[in-house]
C-alpha cells in the first residue's frame, strides 16, 4: 500500500557536526544552534552557515494531491466549498 | 501521472504488451530543479556554481516488491552567491540523448539552500515505488 511518510530535513553544521531536524524548509539553517557558527543567528532567516541540508524525495505513481484532484474532477469528491457547507 | 515521464511510460507499456524491447540506461543521473516537473514538461534545471548541469550519477539498489531507493549519496554546495530554491527532482538515463525517466518533487519543497550551504541526499533518501 502507498504510504504517506513525510520526512523533516536533517541539518548538520559543517564545522562541528551538530545536527538537528526541522520542518522549516524555507529556513533550514535556523535549526542548528552551535557556538562555532561563523554567522550569528538572527532568527529572521539567517542561521548557521555553512550547513549541509539532507533532503528526501518519494517518487510514486500516485500522490494524494493528484488523487484528490482526479476524484474532484470526476465528481467523486464534492468541491471543497460544498464539503464545508455540509459540515 | 506522477513519477513516469510520458515517453518512458510508453516505452514500458510497449515492452510489456508489444514485444518492443526496452533499451535500458547503464547509468542514471539525478537532477535538481527550481520548478515542478510533470509527465510531459521538464522542470527548470538548477543553475549556478556548485551544480553541474545534467545532474549527478546516482546508483540504486535492486528493486524488490516494486520499490527501490538510492544506494549512493550526493551533495551539492551552493556557491552561486544567492539562495537556491529546490523544488523538483528528475532521474535521467544515459541512453539516447539522454532520456528522462522519472520525476517528482522533494519533500516539503521548495527547500531553501543559502549560499555556502550544501544540499545532500543520503542513502535511501530517494525512494521509488510502484505500489
Amino acid at each position: 500500500m502507498p504510504t504517506f511518510d513525510p520526512k523533516p530535513l536533517r541539518v548538520s553544521c559543517n564545522q562541528c557536526g551538530t545536527t538537528a531536524e526541522t520542518w522549516d524548509y524555507q529556513h533550514p539553517d535556523l535549526a542548528v544552534e552551535c557556538s562555532c557558527c561563523p554567522v550569528a543567528h538572527d532568527h529572521a532567516g539567517l542561521g548557521c552557515r555553512p550547513v549541509t541540508i539532507t533532503a528526501t524525495a518519494h517518487l510514486t505513481l500516485f500522490d494524494i494531491r493528484e488523487l484528490m484532484d482526479m476524484a474532484t474532477a470526476n465528481g467523486t469528491l464534492p468541491e471543497r466549498s460544498e464539503a464545508a457547507q455540509e459540515v | 501521472m506522477a513519477m513516469f515521464d510520458q515517453s518512458d511510460a510508453t516505452r514500458v507499456l510497449n515492452a510489456e504488451v508489444h514485444a518492443t524491447n526496452y533499451t535500458a540506461a547503464t547509468t542514471v543521473k539525478t537532477l535538481l530543479g527550481t520548478s515542478a516537473p510533470s509527465a510531459t514538461v521538464n522542470m527548470t534545471e538548477l543553475t549556478g556554481t556548485g551544480y553541474t548541469t545534467g545532474g549527478t550519477v546516482m546508483t540504486f539498489n535492486a528493486a524488490s516488491a516494486a520499490a527501490t531507493s538510492n544506494s549512493s549519496t550526493a551533495s551539492w554546495t551552493n556557491g552561486s552567491g544567492g539562495s537556491w530554491s529546490i523544488v523538483g527532482i528528475e532521474i535521467w538515463g544515459n541512453e539516447g540523448t539522454p532520456l528522462r525517466h522519472l520525476f517528482g518533487s522533494w519533500t516539503g519543497q521548495p527547500i531553501s539552500v543559502a549560499n555556502t550551504n550544501s544540499f545532500a541526499v543520503a542513502a535511501a533518501g530517494v525512494t521509488l515505488s510502484l505500489v
